[in-house]
């Protein structure tokens, strides 16, 4: 029994099957990596995994317990989620957006007390953000809003941490830093991360295995190496590519190519 | 910067005094002169039974004229400015106001048709028709807004324009057939009018306020993670259609009953929620609180001078809420950029 176990879950929004008969189990302190086209199902299944939508089919547990019995205000002090982005009409502090992840844990007509301003206030160190907690949402770089994300994931205290494409918007710099933040706290806190992520390359530098999603279905899952080779990525994205090696980290190194792209030698 | 409890309470506290002198000020002002001091002497007198309290006529234009009129005036700016918060929040839209789901235009057709079936102005027979306009619109809106996945706000802000624009036709039909001085009570309700305030409304409409006002404020933390988001509400562990639809129906219900009191009058509910979140910041467990007790000195001041700045012509109060409300709002604005 893994942290997450996953069985043939199934879901639609209205006609077509978005997942199929998705099956995988998630180790305790694993990180993840979730890789597929367009509308494979990726996103949806993140869904799934934090209760956003409830499948039509399978089942989901976490730590043991399916999902649909626990409550939502107990399933976010398990399992926390850092969106794409988060757009806000109104403007919040920071701070206050970093002590939004100590919702789960407050009472209703409450205040957050000195021990979740503690707790959020080390999330924002660990995410180098302690700096700007005065600051307004609306003031931050792209980069500087995605650690506040992941600083509010992190006051929630999890065991399962989701990120869906948490670096789409970002330059290479951020793109890594987030990357290694999120391997630290993987590896010094045994925490379960299971992330989506459309740079393969990363993916296979940073987790321990990757989940290959085609169709609304697994593909394959299993360490980088055994899925990411030529003839998964191109079986699934439906292009020409390149499969070799990271001549520094050994990891498999996916490029595409153009139709129109002339092997030498 | 962060919202706390003492920063609460202090905030409100102020505001309340805030609210007490505005409101004694207002009964003070008038074509009757009767002037702060005699005011504050004749309470004190009504109070302690001394010999300085009031005339009988300055009792009976301030006990029977003046307060409830005030009371009015300030349970209804309340009402409209909390709605007005929760209306913005769950739309998370900084345009939304009361009258966003088209309640307004339900309860006019409801006044309307009591003013020129001639029901006349007995005890609330106005508002109790313009509050069956609302309910009817409320019902309305949300049974064409519920779609398979729950209250899908798009749908719903959607549905509240298309019921209160046919709402709004079926008032300009009702105004072109009425051709009597009745035209000239149904213009002042359409603008909000606080002239025949009596103490029965107050009794009907506070009930609803109160117990909206608690039902709301129960989910003020939830509306702040709803703000940022509904499917980070859910993942924060919000019960986000549960909350959403409850919080519809406090509003739309507070909404509809001080509207069949008062009239339509615009601007307190898009303007009082923006100025309370530029003063104090958008959590609403501070928010919704500072919005209700500011819209009550925002309102009876507006009031006041509806009644004062051309008396004895007595202006509708939603005349001047617009008049100065608009301008207001561009600045902010510009200011900004809300």
């Amino acid at each position: 029994m893994g942290m997450i176990d996953v069985s043939k879950v199934s879901f639609k929004y209205i006609e077509e099957w978005v997942l199929k008969e998705v099956s995988f189990s998630v180790g305790k302190g694993e990180f993840l990596g979730v890789i597929g086209p367009n509308g494979s199902g990726k996103t949806t299944l993140l869904k799934s995994l934090n209760k956003t939508i409830v499948p039509q089919q399978g089942d989901i547990s976490v730590d043991g317990v399916n999902i649909k019995n626990i409550k939502r205000r107990e399933l976010a002090r398990v399992l926390s989620m850092v969106p794409q982005e988060s757009p806000s009409v109104f403007p919040f502090s920071v701070m206050e957006m970093v002590l939004m992840g100590r919702a789960p844990y407050l009472s209703r007509l409450s205040f957050e007390g000195e021990e979740d301003y503690e707790i959020a206030r080390r999330a924002m160190k660990m995410t180098d953000t302690i700096g700007f907690a005065a600051r307004g949402m609306g003031e931050l770089s792209g980069g500087e809003k995605q650690r506040i994300l992941i600083a509010r994931a992190i006051a929630q205290e999890p065991d399962v941490m989701l990120l869906d494409e948490p670096t789409s918007f970002l330059d290479i710099t951020h793109q890594i830093e987030i990357y290694d933040l999120i391997k630290g706290l993987s590896s010094a806190n045994g925490l379960t991360v299971v992330i989506v992520s459309h740079d393969i390359n990363l993916a296979a530098q940073y987790c321990n295995r990757i989940l290959l999603l085609d169709k609304g279905g697994v593909r394959r899952i299993g360490t980088p190496e055994q899925v990411i080779t030529r003839e998964n990525i191109e079986g699934v994205y439906g292009c020409r590519v390149l499969v070799d090696r990271n001549s520094v980290t050994d990891s498999p190194r996916v490029t595409p190519l153009s139709k129109n792209t002339e092997t030498f030698g | 910067m962060v919202v706390t409890l003492r920063k609460v309470i202090i905030i409100c506290v102020s505001l309340t005094v805030t609210c007490i002198a505005v409101g004694i000020i207002s009964i003070s002002l008038g074509t009757a002169e009767i002037g702060l001091a005699k005011v504050l002497r004749g309470v004190f007198g009504e109070v302690t039974g001394s010999i300085h309290g009031w005339t009988d006529t300055d009792r009976m234009i301030i006990l029977q004229i003046r307060l409830p009129r005030v009371i009015l005036a300030g349970i209804v700016g309340a009402s409209l400015s909390v709605a007005g918060a929760v209306f913005q929040a769950l739309f998370r839209n900084p345009l939304a106001d009361p009258y966003i789901l088209g309640i307004s235009s339900g309860s006019a057709v409801g006044a309307i048709l009591a003013i020129i079936s001639g029901i006349g102005f007995g005890f609330l027979s106005v508002p109790s028709a313009a509050f069956c306009g609302a309910l009817l619109t409320i019902v309305l809106v949300l049974g064409i807004g519920r779609t398979g996945y729950g209250l899908h706000t798009n749908t719903l802000l959607l549905a509240g324009v298309i019921v209160g624009a046919f709402f709004s036709a079926v008032i300009l039909f009702l105004v072109s057939m009425t051709r009597d001085e009745r035209v000239h009570s149904i213009l002042f309700w359409l603008m909000g009018d606080f002239s025949l305030s009596q103490y029965s409304e107050i009794i009907v409409v506070f009930p609803f306020v109160i117990v909206g006002f608690t039902l709301i404020y129960f989910h003020a933390h939830p509306l702040n993670l709803i703000v940022t988001g509904e499917e980070t509400a859910l993942q924060l562990g919000v019960e986000v259609e549960k909350v959403k639809k409850l919080l519809l129906v406090c509003a739309s219900l507070m909404t509809g009953a001080v509207v069949s009191v008062s009239g339509i009058i615009g601007f307190v509910g898009l303007i009082v929620p923006h100025m309370m979140r530029m003063m104090f910041g958008s959590d609403h467990r501070l928010l919704l609180p500072a919005s209700g007790l500011f819209g009550i000195s925002f309102l009876i001041l507006a009031d006041t001078m509806a009644r004062t700045v051309l008396a004895p012509v007595e202006l509708p109060v939603g005349v001047i809420t617009a008049i100065f409300g608009a301008p207001f709002f561009v600045y902010l604005l510009r200011r900004k950029g809300i």
